[in-house]
């Protein structure tokens, strides 16, 4: 039936905004995580992305996380010659996290999440209506 | 009895149909409403004119079915029993090629959901008045 599909959907769209919070948690906690050893690299920052993937069971398209990859821009610069990263000029490198980026991104997980939460209280309702054909 | 040989039953049950295909439909659309690529669907409106010739004659559409365990309906899971309606609003497409607006989505989901109760609520009445006319008042 159409609507106990719509539940689906919708629950798969809230996992994969909750897996993009999650994302998103990691890079903001991480955001001060400057390299230890000159020589090493500082935390880069990840993204997510999605996809549909057909599920057979159930004959529709589900959104799922696609894949979570790495951040290629470059990373900051911070004159700090006391830090152990420090290199020969005394500058540690930082992580190419903007928390500001990190921000709005988590605002638009959370408004996703929300849509797809109405969704399905609404697919809920009309199921509800549905049944209360019988009284 | 059955009810579907009532035209107006049979036209309330296509317009649920109908109804919750859509529902379906948008509740994709707002899962993907941050998926690379992904561009709107909607359905085409339920054109009322061969809702009312179908009740009106036996219907005879031809449609495909599974008739075998392999078998799943299209790449969007859409019954081909409803038109998917062509939506290319250019402006709203983002970088990602992603031209969902989670405003417009859930306008849509509104709209639907109260045609849907408006139905139901048809429906219960239409019962209701067989039911008056089985056992009436004393």
């Amino acid at each position: 039936m159409d609507l106990t599909k719509i539940l689906h959907t919708s629950a798969a769209g809230m996992h994969v905004q909750g897996e993009r919070m999650r994302i998103v948690a990691e890079n903001l906690a991480n955001a001060g995580s400057a390299a230890n050893t000159p020589d090493a690299e500082p935390y880069r920052r990840k993204l997510i992305t999605f996809s549909n993937e057909l599920d057979r069971e159930l004959g529709v398209q589900l959104v799922e996380v696609a894949k979570v990859t790495f951040d290629k821009s470059e990373f900051g610069r911070k004159y700090d010659p006391g830090h152990p990263g420090a290199n020969d000029q005394g500058y540690v490198l930082t992580p190419n996290v903007n928390s500001l980026i990190e921000m709005t991104d988590m605002r638009e997980a959370q408004r996703g999440y929300e849509a797809n939460l109405s969704i399905i209280s609404v697919a809920k309702d009309m199921l509800k209506r549905t049944i209360d054909i019988l009284n | 009895m059955n009810l579907n040989e009532i035209p107006l039953f049979r036209m309330m049950s296509q317009k649920m149909e109908w109804l919750s295909e859509r529902q379906r439909l948008l509740s994709h659309n707002v899962a993907n409403a941050n998926t690379p690529g992904y561009k709107s669907q909607d359905l085409k409106p339920l054109d009322f004119a061969s809702l009312v010739r179908s009740s009106a004659g036996r219907n005879g559409r031809q449609t495909t079915r599974a008739t075998q365990a392999g078998h799943f309906s299209g790449s969007a899971g859409v019954s081909n029993k409803f038109k998917l309606k062509a939506d290319n609003q250019k402006s709203a497409e983002s970088m990602t090629g992603n031209n969902i607006v989670l405003e417009e989505e859930m306008m849509k989901v509104a709209q639907t959901s109260m045609e849907y109760q408006l139905t139901t609520n048809l429906y219960r009445k239409h019962l209701a008045i067989i039911r008056a006319a089985l056992n009436p008042p004393r």
